[in-house]
């Protein structure tokens, strides 16, 4: 009963994060969970519900083809590794991947700091 | 008799139908995701659920086929156009290179040439390094972040397939009306044509690829 009204707030909560909004930041949250080290495509994605708050619903099919166009790209590299037993893809951060999460962490900054000047309420509103 | 069919492989077995591309990334592909959805399963059963609602729970999570697919067959269709186009910049020089070599070291022919061979040879040479430019100019391509046109990966088909045939034809001219090889030129002209082989191989399946989207009789689950 718990778990299912765990869900629906976490559907609730996808309502006012929007999806589309999401996946043009999906990049740089897939880089900011793997700067504390390597991880495979599950954990990656347990990494982005638990510091969204379960806020973030993606479907989780799309986190493996962003990994993938990542490692294309360079930002990370993935390998095959055997883990516990099992056979699992462990993405971790390139340099080039530290580079770019610096680069978009101060854009973000830059960019939330010319909206929140815009839609902070002004002193005295009530 | 009830036929009862586990969502996960259900899930994965379209997702397979749907996608088209190199068959080791591919294979790594389905890997990976039927991998994840092994996690995603034992996560819901700690939660409570039963096997049979966890595997659903999971497929639903995962999101339907229609929707992912898509985004994998992209990247697949990136890889192969990176393929060709690494093809291209890694053989087309070393092939200039060894029929130089081979020229200047006067085993390949002992008869002098035909007299449209300088031409042809200067040809040659000035495609290869059109070619190999095109090819290096799209290989960088691929390395952008943001999800690659389609028609990066179609070009990348069609300056190998233009390369093989420009070159080769041009090559087979010059072998055909010279003087007979020698054994070094007959060596060298068979490792050619494997490598022709393989780049006209890999641009074709490029030309394919960049062609093809996710048939929807082939995204019909999810």
């Amino acid at each position: 009963m718990e778990y299912r009204i765990r869900r629906r707030r976490g559907y609730v909560a996808s309502l006012y994060m929007k999806p589309d909004a999401v996946r043009g930041h999906l990049d740089g949250l897939i880089l900011a969970v793997l700067e504390d080290g390597p991880r495979h495509g599950y954990a990656i994605i347990e990494a982005l519900a638990a510091r969204s708050g379960g806020r973030l619903d993606l479907p989780t099919g799309t986190v493996y083809p962003a990994l993938r166009r990542l490692e294309r790209a360079g930002l990370l590299s993935g390998t095959w590794t055997t883990v516990g037993g099992r056979e699992r893809r462990t993405y971790t951060l390139t340099r080039a991947g530290k580079h770019a999460l610096a680069g978009q962490r101060a854009d973000w900054n830059e960019f939330s700091a010319v909206v929140d000047a815009f839609l902070r309420p002004a002193e005295g509103t009530p | 008799m009830t036929v009862t069919t586990d969502p996960v492989d259900a899930h994965v077995a379209a997702l397979e139908r749907a996608l088209h591309g190199l068959d080791t990334v591919k294979r790594s592909m389905i890997a990976e995701v039927r991998d994840g959805l092994a996690d995603a399963i034992a996560d819901h059963r700690r939660r409570g659920l039963d096997p049979q609602r966890a595997a659903a729970a999971a497929v639903r999570d995962f999101g339907p086929v229609r929707e992912v697919a898509p985004l994998m067959q992209e990247e697949l269709t990136a890889r192969q156009g990176r393929r060709t186009a690494a093809l291209v910049v890694v053989a087309f020089p070393t092939l200039l290179f060894v029929w130089d070599a081979l020229w200047m070291s006067g085993l390949g022919w002992t008869a002098p040439p035909s007299p449209e061979a300088p031409v042809l040879a200067r040809a040659v040479d000035v495609l290869t390094v059109v070619v190999t430019a095109a090819a290096f100019v799209l290989l960088v391509a691929t390395f952008r972040q943001r999800p690659l046109p389609r028609w990066v990966t179609g070009l990348a088909g069609l300056v190998a397939a233009a390369g093989v045939a420009g070159c080769g034809g041009m090559s087979l001219i010059m072998n055909l009306k010279g003087p007979a090889p020698e054994p070094a030129t007959a060596v060298v002209l068979g490792i050619t044509a494997i490598v022709a082989g393989l780049i006209t191989r890999s641009a074709i399946r490029s030309l394919r690829i960049a062609r093809e989207v996710c048939p929807p009789d082939e995204l019909a689950i999810g």
